[in-house]
């Protein structure tokens, strides 16, 4: 999952007209969603969506370096023999 | 070829956790913004009190839970090539604790950077709005915490196994 990728879908959903395609593809209140979706809402909006990501992914790349962990050099109860 | 004695969980902790954190993610999408409706995305901003912030808000909904499928999916991904590999060892301890530590991290990281940082919406607006908020944020920190030691003894038991292993 990349940032650029994310932001590259909501631009893509304004641009194809995401907020239109919610039952009333052309009625005055699609068009007025799809203008307050791509209009001022929009920064705020992919900064809450995508914030929480950039952690979560860096997370995630830090989670996957864990180990490899040998048998006896980092547990007390392996280097004594046992438990 | 590989030693027997390496035991490398990095993989599974970190295909869990994005299963945890997508799992998190829907779980706070389908109980708070749809089931009970105490908010949605940008609620605090567009208050859905009228069919067009209920709809914009929806729209931001939506892209929210892609978000989420997309990290379930990525974590099953993850999954199924940790499960291929030898140096991995499976551990139920440290599945869980992934999956408790990755639904933590969404509640943590969520719930500062949304409710407190952007203030684009609330756990649960109005009168003790903040005592919501801030439980949100403690639940996840208890589940990070639970999450982090259960993976840690699930180390420490994959190791025990590979030395009585060797002893023998």
């Amino acid at each position: 999952m990349r940032l650029s990728a994310m932001a590259l879908t909501a631009v893509v959903a304004c641009v194809a007209g995401g907020g239109e395609a919610l039952g009333c593809p052309s009625c005055p209140t699609s068009r007025l969603v799809s203008a307050l979706v791509c209009g001022e809402t929009f920064w705020i909006g992919l900064a809450a969506t995508l914030a929480p990501v950039a952690a979560f992914g860096a997370l995630a790349v830090g989670l996957h370096r864990i180990g490899p962990l040998r048998s006896g050099s980092s547990n007390p109860r392996a280097r004594q023999g046992g438990a | 070829m590989r030693s027997a004695s390496i035991a490398r969980p990095g993989p599974l902790v970190a295909a869990a956790t994005l299963i945890g954190i997508g799992l998190g993610g829907f779980a706070d999408g389908i109980v708070f913004h749809q089931i009970l409706q105490w908010h949605h995305m940008l609620s605090s901003r567009l208050p859905p009190t009228t069919l067009v912030n209920i709809k914009v808000n929806m729209v931001w909904d939506g892209l929210f839970h892609l978000v989420t499928w997309l990290s379930t999916s990525l974590g099953l991904l993850l999954l199924w090539r940790a499960l291929g590999r030898a140096d991995v060892p499976r551990s139920n301890a440290v599945f869980g604790g992934s999956l408790a530590l990755g639904w933590g991290a969404f509640n943590f990281v969520e719930g500062l950077v949304d409710h407190q940082l952007l203030g684009v919406h609330h756990v649960h607006p109005g009168r003790g709005q903040l005592a919501w908020d801030v439980g949100f944020v403690l639940s996840g920190a208890v589940l990070l915490i639970a999450g982090g030691l259960a993976i840690r003894a699930g180390r420490l038991r994959s190791i025990d196994l590979v030395t009585e292993q060797e002893i023998r």
